[in-house]
């Protein structure tokens, strides 16, 4: 039975509160128990909801001893001094055993622009380390992202939450960033993940759940069900993402 | 059904999983690999739904009439694999009885699809009320495509204006208050719905629908060839609710609805 490792899981409660989910670690860890999840990245909804030094501190306090769940740090570029030095920053993970980050700069979330200006030094550092970036896409970044990748090439970035319709802006951005990822659970679109395999290779998928506010039964089904083979099927589901996580060099 | 062998990517074998929203055909707003029937027949096979109930997206889209006839065309190409909702659209309104009658002793066309979005006009506009009238009349069940509270809150009082219209909320609204203000409504009114289809698949929803509104009123649909078929299949069968519930929403509600039950499917 294939294994999964989780690329996209978050941890903690949140404002908008739906009954029957579940967001303490603990169900959270039954859950993936009972789905087959093996491993988690998970970030905490207090860094996406309220702040991200707070929400970072609350991650690691939850991952502590949890060979299960491997912590994600949101971060953002340090232009305002309210956050970690981006020169200071892989230290401070390497402390931390913290080797995956999440960034959402839409306007919605976090706020702020991937430009050079604003983002540059925090992307340096960041591909400079080999640390993937798991970013929640939105189309009113996409532009940002083009001359983001094309001022950074070797930047690893696993998008999140691409809903269905983003072939037409992301098979021109696969085809020319070869490090850009595409997260599964929120790409639900039709033969989409065999699209994607057919055109650039298995490689270029990351199994997520969207966990706990997505249906995992949804995200694993996408995987053991798609029309491609079995060895591709384990590449989207664990070997891709242990791939990377092997590839941070801080 | 959640088995051994579902969890290695087998396909489910048992012959009443219907899919109760589908579409066949191209949109303008966005790629998807593939579009047509073969693929969707093929889709189906791969996860095991044994029939679907389509609209075709011309008819959802610009032209009800042509859509309507392309529907029709398919499932007679794939008789054992598709049913149809007839499209109507409120913009032409005066076409509508005429699109209705056309298709009504037609056993391959089994209720109406109206897409408001799309169409841009109000659910409980005057235009709309000439086939909710003639659906209440005919007792008939009409698939609303539905996108946010907005759209939900109008069958509080449609679904008691026409008490004999089936009324199937499709995607519950998307968002989660949409969601929550559906299962509120089909809580009041037993002629309401509940659609899972959609790319928003909420972790949970099912059950709560289950255990607040009842089973026999959920409704399993992947949207293809918009959302793929196997998330849609996956989020049922690894919810935690009876085999019996997973039954009824994977199929066998649907079949009652549009009167196929007892049919051998393949």
């Amino acid at each position: 039975m294939l294994e999964f490792f989780d690329c996209n899981c978050m941890i903690g409660s949140r404002g908008v509160y739906f009954k029957n989910t579940v967001y303490e670690k603990n169900g959270i860890l039954n859950k993936m128990d009972f789905i087959g999840i093996k491993k988690a990245l998970a970030t905490s909804s207090f860094s996406y909801e309220y702040n991200p030094l707070y929400g970072n501190k609350q991650i690691i306090k939850e991952t502590k001893d949890e060979d299960k769940l491997l912590p994600v740090w949101a971060v953002l570029p340090n232009s305002c001094n309210e956050f970690i030095c981006e020169e200071d920053l892989p230290r401070e993970m390497k402390q931390n055993d913290v080797k995956f980050v999440r960034m959402s700069p839409e306007t919605e979330r976090f706020s702020h622009s991937l430009n050079e200006l604003v983002s540059g030094k925090l992307l340096s550092v960041l591909e400079e380390c080999s640390i993937p970036i798991l970013m929640d896409y939105d189309l009113s970044i996409y532009n940002e992202i083009v001359d983001m990748l094309s001022n950074h090439p070797n930047l690893k970035i696993i998008f999140l939450n691409t809903g269905y319709r983003i072939n037409r802006y992301f098979y021109p951005l696969m085809e020319n960033f070869k490090n850009v990822y595409v997260e599964t659970s929120g790409f639900k679109q039709y033969m989409g993940i065999e699209g994607i395999v057919k055109t650039f290779g298995a490689e270029r998928l990351i199994f997520g759940s969207g966990m706990p506010l997505f249906s995992t039964g949804s995200a694993v089904t996408m995987i053991t069900h798609a029309d491609i083979k079995s060895r591709e099927k384990e590449m989207i589901a664990y070997k891709n993402l242990e791939n990377l996580l092997e590839g941070v060099q801080i | 059904m959640l088995d051994y062998e579902f969890r290695e990517g087998k396909p489910l074998t048992d012959d009443f999983i219907i899919d109760a929203h589908c579409h066949i055909g191209p949109w303008y707003d966005f790629n998807a690999p593939e579009w047509y029937a073969e693929s969707i027949v093929k889709s189906m096979d791969n996860i095991g739904i044994k029939k679907a109930v389509i609209s075709s997206t011309l008819g959802i889209g610009p032209d009800f009439s042509n859509g309507n006839l392309l529907t029709l065309d398919i499932i007679n190409k794939y008789p054992d694999r598709f049913v149809g909702y007839i499209v109507v659209n409120p913009n032409y309104s005066d076409k509508i009885i005429n699109e209705l009658d056309k298709y009504k002793n037609n056993v391959n066309m089994r209720a109406v699809k109206i897409h408001p979005t799309f169409h841009e006009y109000p659910i409980d506009g005057q235009d709309y009320r000439i086939l909710y009238k003639y659906a209440n009349e005919n007792k008939m069940v009409i698939l609303s495509h539905t996108w946010g509270v907005e759209h939900i809150s109008a069958f509080d009082r449609l679904a008691f204006e026409y008490p004999d219209v089936k009324f199937i909320l499709g995607h519950c609204g998307g968002t989660i208050q949409a969601v929550k203000l559906s299962i509120e409504i089909a809580k009041k009114y037993k002629n309401i719905y509940l659609d899972l289809t959609g790319s928003r698949q909420y972790d949970g929803v099912i059950e709560i629908m289950c255990s607040e509104v009842g089973s026999d009123r959920v409704l399993f649909g992947t949207d293809m060839p918009f959302v793929d078929s196997k998330s849609a299949v996956g989020r049922v069968i690894y919810s935690n609710i009876s085999e019996h519930d997973k039954k009824n929403i994977l199929g066998l509600n649907i079949a009652k609805l549009l009167k196929m039950e007892g049919q051998t499917v393949i």
